[in-house]
Order: C-alpha cells, then structure tokens, then sequence
C-alpha cells in the first residue's frame, strides 16, 4: 500500500436483521486510492458500503475513518466527516430538477472538505447542465449516475464510496464513467468501488478485493489479480 | 340561476381553500414521516378555540392577533405531539401512528369539552369583516372575500415556502427518500418536529377562519378530520399540489351537490376516494413511496401458560360468565346484565376484528360497516320481512359477509395504509347513506323492533318466558345474555379451529411475510378476501345481536369513531389472540363504567391509556403477565403451571 490508510475495516459481522452477510470482513483503502470490491451477486459487496456508510450498523468489528471509529456512526454523521456513498440504484430525488438535486447536496455533506459549487458541477458535467431544470426522473440511466456521481462532488467528499456505477448502462456511457472515475481520483478524492464487471476493476483500481460469501477471498493489486487464472476463475467465473 | 351557481361556486370555494390549508399539513407530514395523523382534525379545533379564548375577553379585533398567536400555541402543541408520542413509533409499521393519532383524537376532543363545554360558539368578527360587498355582480360577503384571499396568500406562502427554501427544498426531498437524504448528510428526522408544528399550525389557521364563517364547537374537529383525508388520497398523499386541487376540488363539489343535489351531498367524495385508491392509489399527484417496513405486534409471543392451563383457564372463564345473571337484581342490580351484554357482543365485535387484523395484518379502519350492515339488516327484517330472530340473524350474517366479499374483493388488492384508507372510505359511504335513504329511516334510524325467537310464526318472546334456576328466574335480558354469550363462544371456537386447520397457517405466513407466502405458492389475496368474510360475518352477528336486543338501529353505528373504538379495543386486548381483543372489550367498558362515576369525560383517561398502551405495550394486556415475569420474585406467570415450558406455547395460537 503506498498511501496511509484512510479507512480500515477490522473484521465486521454485519447484515440485515436475522441475517448475517458479512462475516470477519476486513479490507482497508489508503488515501487516494482506487480500490475495488469484486464478487458474484450476493457476495456481501452492497452491504460492505452500507456498514461503512453507517446505514447498517456491524453487530461486531471496527470500521475507523481517519484513525477515528465510526463504527456506530449514523449516515447523516459519516456523510459529515467526509464519506459519500453513490447507491446502485442513484436515489435520484424524482420529483426534484437536476440543479435542486445538487442544491440540496449542497446543504448536507462534510463542511471541512472541498467541494464544488452547483455551478462547478453543472459545468463539470455538461449533459447535466442542458437539462439543469428537468426533474430528476427524466434521465437517463447515464445521466442519473453522473447526477449521483455530481452530488457527491458538491456536499464534499474525501472518500466515494460506488456501488455498481456501471450496472444497467450502455458501453460506451460505460467508458465515460470510468473517466469520471479517474478524474475524481485525480483531484485526490478516494474511491471505494463495487462492481460484477471485473474488467472495470482491472481497468480501474489500484488494489482488488474479492468478496465471497462475506469474506474476503484474495487481495491484491490488478496485475497480481489479472495474473490469477485461478481466482478469476473460481470466484469471479472470467477466464482471462 | 347563474346567479345562484356563481353563488355557490364562491361559498365551495371558501370553504375548498379552509380544506386546503387543512389538508396541506396532514399531507406533507405523511410524506415526510409517514404518519397518518388523525388528531389533524382535533388541533384544527384547538385552533379555534385558542382564538376564542383570545377574542372574547378582548372583542373582534383581537381576531387579528389570535389568528397568528393561535396558530403559534397549536405549533407548539404539534411540536410536543411530535416529540413526545409520534417520535417513540418511528421505525414501527405506519399503522401504529393511525392507532396513536386515534388516540390523541380522544385526548384533545373531551380536553376541549372540559375546558371549554359542549356546545357551539361563534368567534366574534372583527367589524371590518362583517357586512357584503359586490365582486364581479356577486354580492359576496366581505368575511367569505377575506377567507380567500388571505386563507389563498396562506396556501401560497407555504408553497413558496416548500419551493423556494432551504427547509422546504429538504422537506421534499425527505417526502421522496428519507434514506437518501441521510446519505447526503442532512439530519431529516430534526426536520420532523418542525413538520408536524407546521402542519398542525396551519391546520389551526384554518379551524379559526372557519370558526369565524360558521360556528366554533367541539365536533368540528371530528366532522372535518374525514373529508381531509379524502382530499389528501384524492390529491396524493404526500403532495401539497394535490392538498390544493383536491382541497378545492372537495369544497366546491360539496357546496355543489347541498345545493342542486342534497341527496348525493356526501355520497359523492367517498364514491370518488374509493375510485381514486382503487384505479390510482397514489392519487392525482401523488409519488410512489416506499412502504416502510415493521411488523405489527401481536400479543402471543412470550405466552406464560401451556395449553392445557389456558383452555381450562378459558372454561372457567365462561363458566363464570354463565353465572352472571343468576345474581342479577339480588347481588348486583340487573343493569350489570345489560353491561355485560354490550362488552359480550363487542367483544364479538373486536375478535371479528381481531381475525382479520390480527392473524393477516390487514387492518381495516371501517369495520363499523359490518357492524352497521348487521344491525339493519335486522332491524328492517324484523319490520318487513319476519319478525322471526333467527331469520333476521342469519341475514344480518349472509348480508354482512357478502357485503365484506365485494368491499375485500375491491380493497384487498391494495395495501397497508391505503387499505386502511379505503375501508374507511366505504363505512363513511354506508353511514351517509343510512342518513339518506327511507328504508334506513335517516337520521333517526329504526325503533319499535319486535320480535319472537321461532320460525314461520311459531316461537317464544324471551319477555314472556321464565326459567327458574333455584329462586332466580330467568326472562327476557337475562336469557338474551346467554344467546350472545353462546355466539361469543361459538364464535370463537369457530375461529379458533379455523386458525389451527391449514387455512389458519396460511393466514398467518402472510401476516409474517406476505411475499415468501406467494413465493410458496399462495394466492394469498384469495385468502386474505376469505378472511375478511368471515371477520365481516361474525362483525354483522355482533351488530345484529345489538338491534336484536336493544330493539333499535342509528346511522352512528356505522360512525367511524366505533370503527376506531373497536381497533382500541383489539389493541388493548392484544392483538392476534383472538380471547384478547375479548378482554379489551371488558377493560374498554369496565373503565368507562368506572370512570363515568367519577367524571364525565372519561374518553381523556382512556384515550391517555391507550396512548401509553400503544407506546409501551403494543402487544396489549395478555402480554403483561410475561413482560412481568423476569421481574416478580420466581419469575413464573399466575398460573399453576411453571412458565418453563416455553416450547409448548410456541404453537399455540
């Protein structure tokens, strides 16, 4: 790892109810980094960001943010300090236009991290821009990541947390969130990545994680995992 | 003729801008926090009579301080609701907030009757509004004008509000996606307190402009409270256009019809609701919101008594109550029979109930129609068809069930709180028209009911017989009480076994998870509409057996305080018990009997109770034993039996 660690997940149990999904899960991301979670459905990737976020709360094990425990922290807190969580499914607000989408990130998130203004993100993102006064549920599938991506942007975040940002789009939109992606971590944003799609990991991230059943099964940086017929093969079902 | 219509196109208008005002409080706090608040109606009528308390010592100018200090006392009210009893719920099946908000209805209503009395004042006007003057060749009432114009600034300002702010920017995102809002790192639930104060400012305002127009009296609140949600569903719950267009729409189709169609005048808003939930349920410009989750709580879990104890338990229960006559007139006065009688047959009344809530979730808010169906079906058998009893009640049954197969055949389809909604939609629609119609006899309902216990001609009257126990005799109430006491018994068996056969398993798989029963292969709607039958029969025996021995039937049978009393009383009891709702019934009329000794007001005690009740022991009192247990010395229930033999309670029902 060459950064410090900014987050460190030390062994959690979480899940949903009776449930348990994650079971002694521990990874950790350094500062600027790009790391990945990869697994098959279910493997417990979701619910990972979930517990970090502080939408789920881990019945044991740690989770420490800047050498601080957040472990019991609430979303609206983590969000606070700095995390930004991009759910799969967007959450665009529907019935709010694109600007009032941004406008209300604008008025939550970490005071004492950068942010972008509504107008820096409009301009960072200019399909959004054409359609700054559109409703929310009239984007599209692309348009919505980016809107979700953007909104991260403008409350502040140090930390991205994506799951699944490329799920549902057409390949060539595809490229265009990797690039995004890349940009982030260029104004030295770190991202925390969930994805089926190995290839956008591989592409992507510095480090790889691979999740099954709750726990984690291999680390290692792309090339390593891109190396490893075997992983790929046994966890991830992609002959390389 | 035009003149008459612009005439009473303004009056629907006034009004339509009072239900606006009303209507947008109670819808946004549903879209924000999920809370049907039913007390929306009781803080509208403390509104006026905060103003009342500040207008008549000081005269009709002081109307214009009271009409922003009232609001802001009712805020405060609202605010302290919020914090103190909606907030302890959050995160609890939405229907807990019916049942709490039902609650507080009681609270504040007899509140306002100690405070201030029965009866209906005016809130004097300031002279400035008083006296007509010509709009448009109207001559308007200048009061009617202020309504409008100001009441129209007021909508106005708090759309602007919700549109053009910060906190209403966060209001309505937190409508579309609470989650996703905490995510973003603003604190909504902060938000709710201020909400509700909202909501319950606005609907004050509204209670004194219309204080003002007509009369300020305790039951403004109750009488307002329905056609409120029968615009928030017409509009959309959660959205504050749909408050406006539907609060308009309501005022002006109501002044309509009292005009050129008094008939349908109350008929047509609920016929319009139940169209609204069935074809749109997310009404005109509503959003699809999440249904949020948890469970309703029964009352069977952490049950101290094995079976065998609580079925003897049981028969000594009716054996007990079989007694109750045999000292009536010489123990006790023969009243305690009568008394008995009502919580018997309310009794019946909650478990049927009980059936259908208990045991599939499905909670219905009008259940009073059943039990309205029954008792007219009686009666007007019993004065037109056949003085015979037992033809009357086996109609009020097959009436009441075939009425609850086409109501559930309709509702069932839609969920949680819109089914609760739509219920209450068609009980309020049979009460208007027990109001309307001739053979229900309007407003004063049917009287003078004979009848024999027979059939063709060919039976007894229980006023003419007497079975002698020893010295005691036995005539006409007395041996009406064991024909309810029997059907109360019957009817539980009944239920009881059906719980215990394979149908009863079904019925509650859905209650537990609806979707994993489908998944099995369930048509679960199908079940589901068969209970709500057999809950809709057993409701229309209990009304019907009410008629049969009071001899009488009124509109307010069907009224849908009764459908909330009954729901008190389930919950009270112990919900998916079936002998628990029973219990209710008793406590409910036991306290009223004892509280009416010492005051007149005793819904404010049992509307607190039950308050607490829905906050600290949801599951009711035949869950108090085992809550008790770890803390009683020994640590085992009332019973013989040790408490040890957990296993053999689990499947009881």
């Amino acid at each position: 790892m060459s950064a410090l660690p900014l987050l460190e997940v030390e062994g959690i149990y979480s899940g949903y109810g009776e449930t348990q999904v994650l079971r002694d899960l521990s990874l950790s991301v350094g500062e600027g980094e790009i790391v990945s979670l990869v697994g098959r459905n279910g493997a417990g990737k979701t619910t990972t960001l979930r517990t970090i976020m502080g939408i789920l709360t881990p019945t044991s094990g740690r989770v420490t943010y800047r050498d601080e425990d957040i472990s019991t922290l609430e979303a609206t807190e983590t969000a606070k300090k700095g995390l930004a969580f991009v759910p799969e499914e967007r959450q665009i607000f529907p019935e709010l236009t694109v600007r009032e989408n941004l406008e209300l990130a604008a008025h939550g998130g970490a005071p004492d991290v950068d942010s972008l203004s509504v107008g820096e993100a409009l301009e960072m993102f200019e399909n959004l821009q054409a359609r700054a006064t559109n409703a929310g549920s009239s984007l599209s599938g692309g348009e919505q990541q980016m809107l979700a991506i953007a909104r991260a942007l403008v409350g502040g975040a140090d930390l991205i947390l994506l799951d699944e940002p490329t799920e549902g789009l057409a390949p060539y939109i595809v490229q265009d969130v990797m690039d995004i992606i890349n940009e982030l971590n260029d104004r030295g944003i770190t991202v925390l990545l969930v994805e089926q799609n190995v290839h956008v990991c591989l592409e992507l991230a510095d480090r790889n994680y691979v999740i099954n059943q709750g726990e984690v099964v291999y680390e290692g940086t792309s090339e390593e995992l891109r190396a490893d017929e075997e992983i790929l093969d046994k966890y991830l079902g992609v002959t390389a | 003729m035009i003149g008459s219509l612009s005439q009473a196109l303004f009056d629907g208008l006034t009004i339509g801008v009072v239900y606006v005002l009303l209507a947008a409080g109670l819808s946004v706090i549903f879209g924000v926090m999920h809370v049907i608040n039913f007390a929306h109606g009781e803080l509208f009528a403390l509104g006026a009579y905060f103003a009342l308390a500040l207008v008549v010592p000081f005269g009709g100018t002081a109307f214009f301080v009271a009409l922003f200090v009232a609001p802001l006392l009712v805020g405060i009210v609202g605010v302290a609701i919020e914090r103190y009893t909606v907030r302890p719920l959050y995160g609890r099946n939405p229907l807990y907030h019916i049942l709490l908000t039902f609650g507080l209805v009681l609270v504040i209503n007899d509140l306002i009757y100690l405070v201030w009395g029965p009866g209906s004042v005016s809130l004097p006007r300031p002279a400035v509004l008083t006296g007509t003057i010509d709009i448009l060749g109207i001559n308007a009432s200048v009061y009617n004008t202020f309504i409008i114009v100001f009441g129209g600034a007021m909508a106005l300002a708090v759309w602007a509000t919700l549109e053009y702010t910060k906190y209403g920017l966060i209001i309505r995102a937190g409508s579309q996606d609470r989650q996703m809002v905490r995510n973003l790192g603003i604190d909504i639930d902060r938000y709710y307190s201020l909400v509700f104060g909202m909501g319950a400012a606005l609907a004050a305002f509204a209670g004194i402009i219309l204080g003002g127009y007509q009369t300020v009296s305790p039951e403004m609140g109750m009488s307002v409270i329905i056609p409120a949600f029968v615009i928030v569903v017409l509009g959309g719950l959660g959205s504050f256009k749909g408050a406006v267009v539907g609060g308009l729409a309501v005022g002006i189709i109501q002044t309509l019809l009292r005009h050129y169609a008094p008939i349908f005048e109350g008929l047509v808003i609920f016929l319009l609701m139940i169209a609204v939930l069935l074809f749109r349920p997310r009404g005109l410009f509503g959003v699809e919101t999440e249904e949020e989750g948890g469970d309703l709580l029964t009352g069977t879990d952490g049950g101290l008594l094995d079976n065998r104890t609580r079925k003897r338990l049981g028969l000594a229960m009716v054996a007990l109550l079989a007694l109750v006559p045999l000292g009536a007139g010489t123990l006790y006065s023969t009243y305690a029979v009568t008394l008995m009688i009502e919580i018997i047959i309310w009794g019946l009344f909650a478990l049927s109930l009980d059936f259908v809530m208990g045991y599939t979730g499905l909670v219905s808010l009008g259940h009073a129609l059943f039990y309205g169906l029954g008792a007219y079906a009686v009666a007007i058998t019993l004065l037109h068809v056949s003085q015979s009893a037992f033809v009357a009640i086996a109609l009020a049954i097959l009436i009441s069930a075939a009425i609850a197969w086409f109501v559930g055949f309709l509702s069932i389809r839609v969920g949680g709180v819109y089914f609760a909604m739509i219920t209450l939609a068609f009980a309020e629609l049979f009460y208007n028209m027990l109001y309307r119609l001739d053979i229900t006899g309007g407003s004063e309902g049917l009287f003078g009911i004979s009848t024999y216990y027979g059939l063709a001609g060919i039976g007894i009257d229980l006023g003419d017989i007497g079975l002698f126990v020893g010295p005691v005799a036995l005539t006409g109430q007395s041996l009406f009480y064991y024909i309810a006491l029997g059907a109360l018994v019957a009817s539980f068996l009944l239920t009881r076994r059906m719980l215990n056969s394979p149908f009863g398993s079904v019925l509650k798989s859905i209650r537990e998870n609806e979707q994993r029963a489908t998944f099995i292969g369930y048509e679960t709607t199908i079940y589901k509409r068969r209970a709500f039958v057999i809950s809709g029969a057993l409701a229309g025996l209990a009304g019907g057996l009410f008629t049969l021995n009071s001899g009488y039937a009124t509109p307010s049978f069907a009224y849908w305080l009764h459908s909330g009393e009954v729901i008190v009383m389930v919950i009270l009891g112990g919900m998916g018990t079936l002998y628990g709702p029973i219990i209710g019934a008793g406590v409910f009329f036991g306290l009223e009997e004892i509280l009416t000794g010492f005051t007149g007001r005793w819904r404010l005690v049992l509307g607190t109770i039950f308050v607490l009740f829905v906050i600290f022991l949801p599951r009711g009192l035949v869950s108090l034993p085992a809550q008790l247990a770890p803390y009683v010395t020994g640590g085992s229930g009332p019973g013989p039996e040790p408490a040890a033999d957990e296993s053999g309670v689990k499947g009881d029902d």
